[in-house]
């Protein structure tokens, strides 16, 4: 018997800090079920649409991949994600 | 009382009674721009250790004296510290900007540890709600008001009579960063607020200056050296400032009194790691969160920005700037007090007072977080956050049905900012009679009730 062949879904894990973890109540890190070939801005779109309070946080953030940063010049549409890829938003924090 | 006791309460009165000319000379010369300034101070902003028998210059030394020897004995059997390691701490110059929750550690291990001159700069006084974290300070020299930077003094003198050290009563901006810093080999960044850390930033890059760089906040911290190595620079990482109604500081949002401790002892570490040259190739982003597994995460964060404004290849700042225009806030901890509502939406704490006293049936709405308002609040009053008020309304619509008029609102919180934002939302949303209580709770103890608590 033929089954229809699903396009495979792939994970990606999201880590929240400082700011980015209030605007997504308190939680430290969540897994994302997302497409085959998903860029970071199409997996971030998901996280603000889940958390609207995440999109005024978003803008000043420093993003890692894999813990590596993403360099501001990037475009997070030009960056293509991998099963198992795990995502840090990182906004700066001043106090002392 | 014995003599020494006696000779330490005076030497305590003196310091703090050089502190008060030295706030009064400031207010004079802001007054009287042409009066020429007493000779109680050598430099317009710095004490040196006046205990300290030569100038507070560094004078570098090429072996280390027997008390050094015994002193330092642990470092000497560290292979990867020896004598020639403790000789480039001896011969090192640290400036550390900010003796609060970060420096208050950072400063008594660099002292501890044979560092040669420690620079302090902190234009605030010690406050007893300090003194939950920033351990460098006493309950004595807080009930004093004694300036930060004379208080760490005292600590690192008492820890470590060898260290010279220079304080800096100023509060550190455009005009006086690059004359304060220059002497230094290694920066600190302590602060806690925006601008001044795009400041310390432009400096160390404009200078050629590492910058050992924590913040701390709540549960959460950061650490990275910046501009060293070929690594990047503050602005390379943020190079946009967050908007200023996004940064919350450790005044408002509070902070776990051992946060600062890790972080600022990580920047003793880091800053002995530059002197002796054992630095890490990569340059990382430290991230600590204490109640959270792992505890830390490292984020590799590669080379310096070819297009940052400062230290990329083609840099757009020549010179240090305008920070609080470019950040749009102050540099202070302390939120601003807002102006939003015109008088006639507002009424004092006193004329509040009078409301209660007679009776006047009223809501008085409070709109603190539920962890504030659990530490103190006033008789009666409704608890909805400032946060979610903006979807609760109906909440409120609910406690005026019933009466036959529309009751008076009244409108609370800890300062009065928030609630001004509350009561011109209350407004826009056509509600009628909401007033914001001027100055907040805090305005209440020192108006109306000097035993409600103050936090």
């Amino acid at each position: 018997m033929h089954q229809k062949v699903q396009r495979p879904a792939m994970q990606c894990k999201v880590c929240y800090f400082a700011a980015a973890r209030e605007a997504v109540d308190l939680r430290d890190s969540e897994v994302y079920e997302v497409e085959n070939s998903t860029t970071l801005g199409e997996l971030l779109d998901q996280c603000t649409r889940r958390y609207p309070a995440l999109k005024g946080v978003l803008g000043q953030c420093l993003l890692a991949v894999n813990h590596e940063y993403l360099p501001t010049d990037v475009p997070w549409k030009e960056v293509r994600l991998q099963n198992n890829d795990e995502v840090a938003i990182i906004p700066p924090v001043s106090g002392g | 009382m014995s003599a020494s006791d006696r000779l330490v309460q005076l030497e305590q009165e003196n310091l703090v009674l050089r502190d008060r000319i030295q706030a009064l000379e400031k207010q004079l010369a802001v007054r009287f721009p042409n009066t020429p300034q007493g000779d109680v101070l050598a430099s317009p902003f710095s004490h040196t250790d006046t205990n300290a028998t030569e100038s507070s210059t560094l004078e570098r030394v090429a072996r280390l004296t027997n008390p050094e020897i015994a002193r330092y004995s642990r470092h000497l059997l560290l292979p990867e510290v020896g004598i020639p390691g403790q000789l480039q701490l001896r011969n090192a110059a640290v400036l550390v900007v900010g003796a609060g929750g970060l420096g208050a550690p950072c400063l008594l291990y660099l002292a501890a540890m044979g560092v040669g001159k420690l620079g302090i700069v902190d234009h605030d006084h010690v406050e007893v709600s300090n003194l939950q974290r920033q351990v460098i300070h006493t309950e004595t020299r807080a009930q004093q008001g004694m300036s930060k930077g004379r208080s760490a003094q005292q600590a690192i003198r008492a820890l470590n009579s060898n260290c010279r050290s220079e304080v800096y009563d100023t509060l550190l901006d455009s005009s006086n960063a690059m004359e304060i810093m220059t002497p230094y080999d290694v920066v600190v960044d302590a602060t806690d607020n925006v601008p001044t850390r795009y400041l310390i930033n432009d400096a160390c890059v404009l200078l050629g200056k590492p910058l050992v760089s924590a913040s701390a906040l709540k549960l959460e911290g950061q650490l990275t050296v910046y501009h060293h190595q070929g690594g990047p620079c503050y602005r390379c990482l943020f190079p946009v400032p967050p908007p200023p109604e996004t940064v919350t500081n450790c005044s408002e949002g509070g902070v776990l009194g051992v946060v600062p401790g890790v972080l600022g002892t990580l920047q003793a570490l880091e800053v002995v790691k530059v002197l002796l040259g054992k630095t890490s190739p990569t340059p990382s982003l430290l991230l600590f969160s204490a109640f959270s597994f792992p505890l830390f995460r490292s984020i590799k964060i590669r080379s310096r920005q070819s297009t940052c404004a400062i230290c990329g290849d083609q840099p757009t700042i020549t010179q240090l700037q305008d920070y609080v225009a470019f950040c749009q806030s102050q540099p202070v901890d302390q939120p601003l007090a807002l102006q939003i509502l015109g008088t006639l939406n507002r009424v004092t704490c006193e004329n509040y007072a009078q409301v209660r006293q007679s009776g006047d049936p009223h809501i008085l709405l409070d709109v603190r977080e539920p962890v504030e308002f659990a530490i103190c609040h006033l008789p009666n009053a409704i608890n909805i956050p400032w946060k979610v008020l903006p979807s609760q309304v109906e909440r409120v619509q609910q406690y005026r049905q019933g009466s036959n008029e529309d009751l008076p609102i009244y409108v609370i919180c800890r300062l009065g900012n928030d609630s001004q934002l509350a009561t011109q939302h209350l407004l826009s949303l056509g509600l009628t009679g909401v007033k914001d209580v001027i100055g907040g709770l805090r305005c209440w103890t020192t108006a109306v009730d000097p035993d409600f608590p103050v936090y």
